[in-house]
């Protein structure tokens, strides 16, 4: 699975945070969030998936193998 | 304008109806036989109002169609069109400018910021709960809801918190009066301009560590903010930090007094608050007269719309679109796939929404644990006359079993 944030959609909501703060981290300058570097091995592909499932903004964009 | 308009209705925003029926009358926009997601009201010389979720994204992430600016004194923002010829920042602003002012106080608008302030949020509500806990009644609304949040934003600015009240004045004067008492408010609004011209007085010679001085001392492409910026960026951030929060948070503690059942969820589920408010967000939330103005012609959702006119951005309707959310009229503290727009979307997201949700869940979680049993005195009830910029409550009396203060008096 990849997952990423699209930065031209994303605009800070930090929802991703409430839904998995192991998996994103926040760019407090930019306003946006992006995906913490080794996270897509360490949590559980659901957890990206709901993240997803939550953001307003539809910025999480998930690649399923 | 807009006499070719295929869905037209009559509705008022700012009146009675909205505030006193409110779920009817969003039931009413969005169950129209035609489908529409948005129609032409003749109210107020005319605006359209959308409020499908479809329509309304597409809307919002079109900046260049659907602008944020004044253009005064012709078309000033807002419908009615504002009193106030300048335009706040960074509502009233487009494009690499807008995003240039939210820069510069992002260092007091991030997720972690709203964090870090948690310890003082929770105490501010300790102690405002400590005050009336013993007594077995409260004003909710104006104790805590408006209490809470005002003094945090004050905090944050550097100003004198314990003048919250007047501060609270000025502000619900100038959001709530403006449409049906335009003298009033606008009396208000200059006693407001004063205290902040003072303060901008006040840090002339020595800046401190405060989000103020921080506006103060940051450039815009290359240039500090002149006092009429800084007023005008200030005043946005009490308008945004002082009414909303308070809303929803009334709004939902109405809803909860009426259902016994939603009441034990939330207290058998209170360790999940921060879940638990983003269904009150959705369903509960302050709504606002948010507006856009249409900036060419352009085919739109069935509808053609003409430069110039103005429209009104109906968040808080989308948040309850069938298509968006199944089963809409249900407050389901475990729904997913919330994607609700209370806090707006696109470019000018709320900066404060990182602190609202933080103030929002705190004040939830302070009642839940500590008066569980309250009950609404609905002969008390008060809701702000004009709910066409806000939909919030003025005053909130409850009763319930004393409790023991958590500090000594
Ligand atoms: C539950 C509480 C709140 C709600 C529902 C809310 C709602 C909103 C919405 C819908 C917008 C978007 C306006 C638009 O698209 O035209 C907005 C913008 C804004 N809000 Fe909030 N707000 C809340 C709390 C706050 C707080 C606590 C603050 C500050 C302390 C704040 C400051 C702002 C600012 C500065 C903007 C303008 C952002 C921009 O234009 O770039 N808000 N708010
Ligand atoms: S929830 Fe979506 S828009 Fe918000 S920060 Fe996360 S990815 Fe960005």
């Amino acid at each position: 699975m990849k997952v990423w944030v699209d930065p031209e959609k994303c605009r800070g909501h930090a929802l991703c945070l409430t839904y998995a703060e192991d998996a994103f981290e926040f760019i407090d300058l930019e306003d946006r969030s992006v995906v913490i570097e080794g996270a897509v091995d360490s949590v559980a592909p659901d957890v990206f998936r709901a993240a997803a499932n939550e953001c307003p903004e539809r910025a999480i964009i998930i690649e399923e193998d | 304008m807009a006499a070719d308009a295929k869905h037209v209705i009559d509705f008022d925003h700012h009146g009675p109806m909205l505030r006193d029926h409110n779920t009817e009358q969003l039931k009413e926009l969005m169950y129209n036989d035609a489908g529409c997601p948005m129609g032409w009201s003749t109210a107020h010389n005319g605006h359209w109002a959308i409020w499908g979720y479809d329509a309304l994204y597409d809307a919002v992430q079109d900046a260049e169609t659907f602008s944020s600016t004044h253009l005064p004194p012709e078309c000033p923002k807002g419908v009615p069109g504002a009193l106030y010829p300048d335009p706040l920042i960074p509502i009233d602003i487009d494009g690499q400018e807008q995003q240039d002012y939210r820069k510069v106080v992002l260092n007091w608008f991030n997720p972690g910021h709203a964090r870090s302030l948690e310890p003082r949020i929770q105490q501010i509500c300790d102690d405002l709960i400590d005050d009336f806990i013993e007594s077995g009644e409260a004003d909710l609304a104006y104790q805590l809801f408006t209490a809470l949040p005002a003094i945090v934003t004050l905090e944050m600015l550097g100003w004198e918190s314990h003048r919250w009240r007047e501060w609270v004045g000025w502000v619900h004067s100038f959001i709530h009066d403006a449409t049906h008492d335009p003298e009033l408010a606008m009396q208000n609004t200059m006693l407001m301009y004063g205290s902040i011209n003072n303060e901008i007085a006040r840090r002339r010679d020595e800046l401190g560590d405060d989000l103020f001085s921080d506006m103060m001392r940051t450039p815009v492409a290359g240039k500090v903010l002149d006092d009429d910026e800084l007023r005008n960026f200030a005043t946005l951030v009490l308008l945004g930090g002082m009414d909303t929060t308070s809303g929803v948070t009334g709004n939902s503690v109405l809803l909860i007094d009426q259902d016994d059942e939603l009441r034990r969820q939330i207290i058998d589920n209170i360790d999940q608050m921060p879940k638990i408010i983003e269904e009150f967000l959705r369903y509960a939330g302050p709504g606002g007269g948010l507006y856009r103005r249409v900036t060419k012609d352009v085919e739109f959702h069935g509808e053609q719309m003409h430069e110039g006119e103005k429209v009104l951005m109906m968040f808080w309707a989308a948040n309850r679109d069938p298509k968006a959310f199944p089963d809409p009229e249900k407050i389901d503290i475990f729904r997913t796939q919330n994607r609700h727009m209370a806090f707006g979307l696109g470019p000018h997201r709320c900066l404060g929404s990182h602190h609202a949700r933080r103030m929002f869940a705190t004040l939830m979680t302070g009642i839940f644990t500590r008066i569980p049993d309250f009950e609404v005195d609905w002969d008390g009830v008060e809701r702000f006359e004009d709910c066409g910029s806000v939909y919030a409550v003025r005053h909130l009396p409850v009763t319930f079993t004393p409790g023991p203060r958590l500090t000594p008096a």
